[in-house]
């Protein structure tokens, strides 16, 4: 399933960055900061 | 011909030399460039450095990075932009964790992976580093 997700961990590269994930698996894990992102909305 | 370039080696006429030998000084010329920018024939639309007169294809883009996952997982690329086209991927897990068996990984876009460690033929419930690498060989959109 396509969703967005968006990493909130502050100074993280990624952070506030909407991300389109393809076939998203129910883990998605930031690859900037190592935590799993909780925001995430069906594209 | 005068002398050669100073970075590439290319020869090059001089002003004294006969005009009568003109196309065979800019065919020379020509040759040099064209040499110098590498096998297009077996390395189309790709990035080649050539060595020694060799063709080696260069990557286009590249990141690795390390994500701590159990079972599978996508994980979002450090750098969601670097790539223009899925890339290829390959994972290891770190030694630190040597009961886990194996691990896979696939990108599904530019910007995220889909990625797995195992104990045998089972998903690990258990985390693991992975250390995963992402290669994109050409900025077109073929594999890679």
């Amino acid at each position: 399933m396509n969703e967005i997700v968006i990493c909130h961990t502050t100074d993280c590269e990624n952070c506030d960055v909407p991300i389109k994930v393809v076939d998203a698996l129910p883990t998605v894990i930031c690859g900037g900061c190592n935590v799993e992102i909780t925001d995430k909305v069906k594209a | 011909m005068a002398g050669t370039t100073t970075n590439f080696s290319i020869s090059y006429p001089t002003s004294t030399d006969l005009v009568t030998n003109g196309a065979t000084a800019i065919q020379t010329v020509a040759q040099g460039f064209d040499t110098r920018l590498g096998d297009v024939t077996n390395y189309p639309n790709q990035i080649v450095n050539v060595v020694s007169g060799v063709s080696r294809p260069v990557a286009y883009a590249m990141q690795q990075f390390s994500a701590s996952v159990t079972g599978t997982a996508t994980v979002t690329f450090p750098v969601t932009t670097r790539f223009t086209q899925t890339p290829f991927v390959y994972t290891n897990i770190s030694n630190l964790n040597n009961s886990r068996t194996s691990s896979g990984g696939v990108a599904t876009s530019v910007s995220s992976v889909n990625v797995g460690v195992y104990v045998g033929g089972t998903l690990s419930t258990t985390a693991a580093t992975l250390y995963i690498l992402g290669i994109q060989m050409t900025s077109a959109a073929t594999v890679g």
